[in-house]
């Protein structure tokens, strides 16, 4: 059965909801938005056609307030509920609540989302079907004598995970096995504390392996199909910060075994809409690359316009067409073969010299590249706040090319060009991750900046021309700092004058 | 406009002067350039200047006055921060006060005035976009007075808490 999709709650903020809301003005659905009190005049509320008012600034007050959302959808006579990435995403429970009242969910089942959202749960489904898990243990609630029996036979080291985890939280690494019993208690604390679930498992450390997962899309009809791989092994407290399709790594066998697991966790799971599988790839000299499931993110990535230039499709309008009830078009193969490279980077608004704080403030200048290959997916503009209430992403730079080499070399160029002035930004720090020679010859592992990069600063000499524009925009507003200027100047003095530049050309 | 600026923990001498036919500057007192300034709005400008060799470069950069009279230059996808070098020493900050390290909102407040805290206590969390800071005490001593409000928004470099030393005058 398929129902038209008209009106589309986008019941997120920041680049994804800008980037959701294009697809459907692309196909004549009606974006419509909510917003904090502190996005009131954030760049996905400025582009809004139609934008409602759902809480405080604290997320759980709005993004994460599901009956504020429900009563958004009603008020702006909704017909579907996109979720986008983060927040109320991968939480199955506002699916259903979204489901009862009337709304279509534009994602899998909320069936689906449990089934896969508990890392127990489908570990113990998916070992069965010949789905490679990393040796563990992950029996219900063990005691404290089973645990450590299984970790004597695991090894050290090892991994303790919280079951229904995820971004880190609830890990625990033991090298020692005498620190067991305390590094358990200290996950299970967390874990309850962060999801209200005590639930650990145990698992083998791997060593330097890479992360490498799939996208998948599955329709009604049953079928699931395979987009490619993406490589998200550059990570920083769990953060991914790099991602690129192919992966400098997967073989096309190696992509067609990967791609027919993740098919068939799937097919287990029932799988409609977008998802991805995430592995760990453990690549040792001199054996075959294995590879582990590591867990199902039932919703779209961060990262999706990567496998979008390398396949060229639009994974948020295919994600529509199958909330519609629209089977995958037949011409898509079952497994991908990427096409091009793709490369993604993320902007954050933090600063790397400080510890990476995040850093807040308002973005007086923000100019983004306009190049050949090169894709901006945006949250902010000249003028945006950067609140201290969400995540300190901005926006995604992703570059495309024939080649990895030129893809690297043309992120490298659109990095150099992007000028953000007002608070600090990830940027210079990017730009020496992507020059290193490691990263260049693509021996990447989900460590590489422990390793390459333990204590990072910023190139400390600035060039002759950073000290010939501070010089000449100084002597142009005869303004050196710290010396007397009338008052309503002090804050910037040469953001308001200038206007002569701005003549028309036409 | 002539005036020394640090980055970095180096200086920079800068000296600028308008002519007909442009900004001259000298760098370090040696080398002299003469620059056009053009501005593109919202703090972006394109620079051209000649190099010794007569050929003409072209570049563009943002500059931006932040807090504290410090000037960011956006150059080549790098920032850089210029403070003015002034001759006498910035006033010592009174060690007792703790100032806010980044922009944020008081999740919690660990401690109470008046109440002795350990050097390394955490004394109350900031927080800001998922991270969490915690402001320890600097040294063993009195809380004086606890300056900001739990959920209160504080700007970077903002007074937290004021501290007084245990064994001051002992």
């Amino acid at each position: 059965m398929t129902t038209r999709i008209r009106r589309v709650l986008i019941a997120n903020r920041g680049e994804i909801a800008v980037r959701i809301a294009k697809a459907c003005r692309e196909r004549a659905v009606v974006p419509l938005h909510v917003f904090s009190e502190a996005d009131r005049n954030a760049l996905h509320v400025q582009q809004a056609e139609t934008a409602c008012c759902i809480g405080g600034a604290p997320a759980a007050e709005s993004y994460l307030n599901a009956a504020a959302l429900l009563n958004a959808a009603k008020q702006m006579n909704a017909d579907a509920v996109h979720p986008g990435y983060g927040f109320l995403s991968e939480n199955s429970h506002f699916a259903r609540l979204c489901q009862e009242a009337g709304l279509t969910w534009i994602g899998p089942s909320p069936e689906t989302m449990e089934q896969l959202g508990d890392k127990a749960r489908a570990r113990k489904m998916l070992a069965p079907l010949g789905v490679p898990v990393p040796p563990g243990f992950a029996e219900e609630n063990p005691s404290l004598e089973e645990l450590q029996k299984a970790a004597e036979n695991l090894g050290a080291p090892l991994l303790i995970k919280a079951a229904a985890g995820g971004g880190g939280r609830g890990m625990r690494v033991v090298t020692d096995l005498k620190d067991l019993e305390e590094a358990l208690h200290n996950a299970k604390t967390e874990a309850k504390a962060a999801f209200g679930d005590d639930r650990v498992l145990l698992e083998r450390f791997l060593q330097r392996p890479r992360h490498i997962e799939i996208q998948i899309f599955g329709d009604a009809a049953g079928r699931v199909i395979a987009l490619g791989e993406r490589e998200c092994s550059l990570q920083r407290r769990h953060q991914k910060i790099v991602e690129e399709s192919p992966s400098p790594a997967v073989s096309p066998e190696l992509r067609q075994k990967m791609s027919e697991t993740a098919c068939l966790i799937g097919r287990a799971a029932q799988y409609q809409n977008a998802g991805t599988v995430e592995f760990l790839l453990e690549c040792k000299p001199g054996t075959e690359p294995a590879y582990y499931f590591l867990e199902v993110n039932t919703r779209l990535q961060v990262e999706h316009p990567v496998t979008e230039l390398v396949t060229g499709l639009d994974l948020v309008h295919l994600q529509l067409d199958i909330a519609e009830g629209a089977s995958l078009p037949a011409h898509l193969p079952d497994c991908f073969v990427p096409n091009g490279h793709a490369l993604e980077v993320r902007l954050y608004a933090e600063d790397p010299e400080h510890a990476f704080l995040p850093s807040v403030g308002k973005l007086e200048c923000c100019h983004m590249p306009v190049s050949p290959g090169i894709r901006i997916d945006s949250g902010v503009a000249a003028g945006s706040e950067i609140s201290p209430w969400y995540d300190p992403q901005m926006a995604k730079i992703i570059a495309y090319a024939p080649n990895r080499s030129l893809a690297v070399r043309r992120m490298l160029q659109a990095l150099c060009e992007t000028q953000v002035a007002g608070v600090a930004t990830n940027q210079a720090f990017l730009l020496d991750l992507l020059a290193h020679p490691e990263f260049e010859a693509g021996n990447l592992s989900i460590h590489f900046l422990n390793d390459h990069f333990p204590r990072w600063s910023a190139a400390a000499v600035p060039p002759e021309g950073a000290l010939l524009a501070l010089a000449a925009v100084l002597q142009k507003h005869s303004a050196v700092p710290g010396a007397a200027q009338p008052a309503e100047q002090q804050q910037n003095p040469w953001l308001y004058s200038e206007n002569w530049c701005n003549v028309r050309i036409n | 406009m002539k005036a020394t600026f640090r980055c970095n923990e180096e200086l920079f001498s800068l000296s600028a002067l308008t002519l007909p036919q442009g900004i001259q500057i000298t760098l370090a007192e040696e080398k002299t350039f003469t620059v056009q300034l053009h501005s593109r709005g919202q703090g972006m400008y394109l620079l051209e200047w000649h190099n010794e060799d007569g050929i003409v470069r072209h570049a563009s950069a943002a500059a931006m006055k932040c807090a504290g009279g410090t000037v960011q230059i956006c150059f080549e996808g790098r920032n850089y921060l210029f403070e003015l070098e002034q001759g006498s020493k910035k006033p010592e900050t009174v060690s007792g006060s703790l100032t806010a390290p980044m922009t944020g909102v008081v999740s919690q407040i660990l401690a109470a005035e008046g109440s002795t805290a350990q050097r390394g206590d955490a004394l109350l969390t900031l927080e800001a976009m998922k991270v969490v800071a915690p402001i320890e005490a600097p040294f063993t001593g009195v809380i004086r007075s606890i300056m900001v409000k739990q959920g209160e928004q504080v700007q970077q470099g903002c007074l937290l808490v004021e501290m007084e030393a245990e064994n001051d005058g002992g």
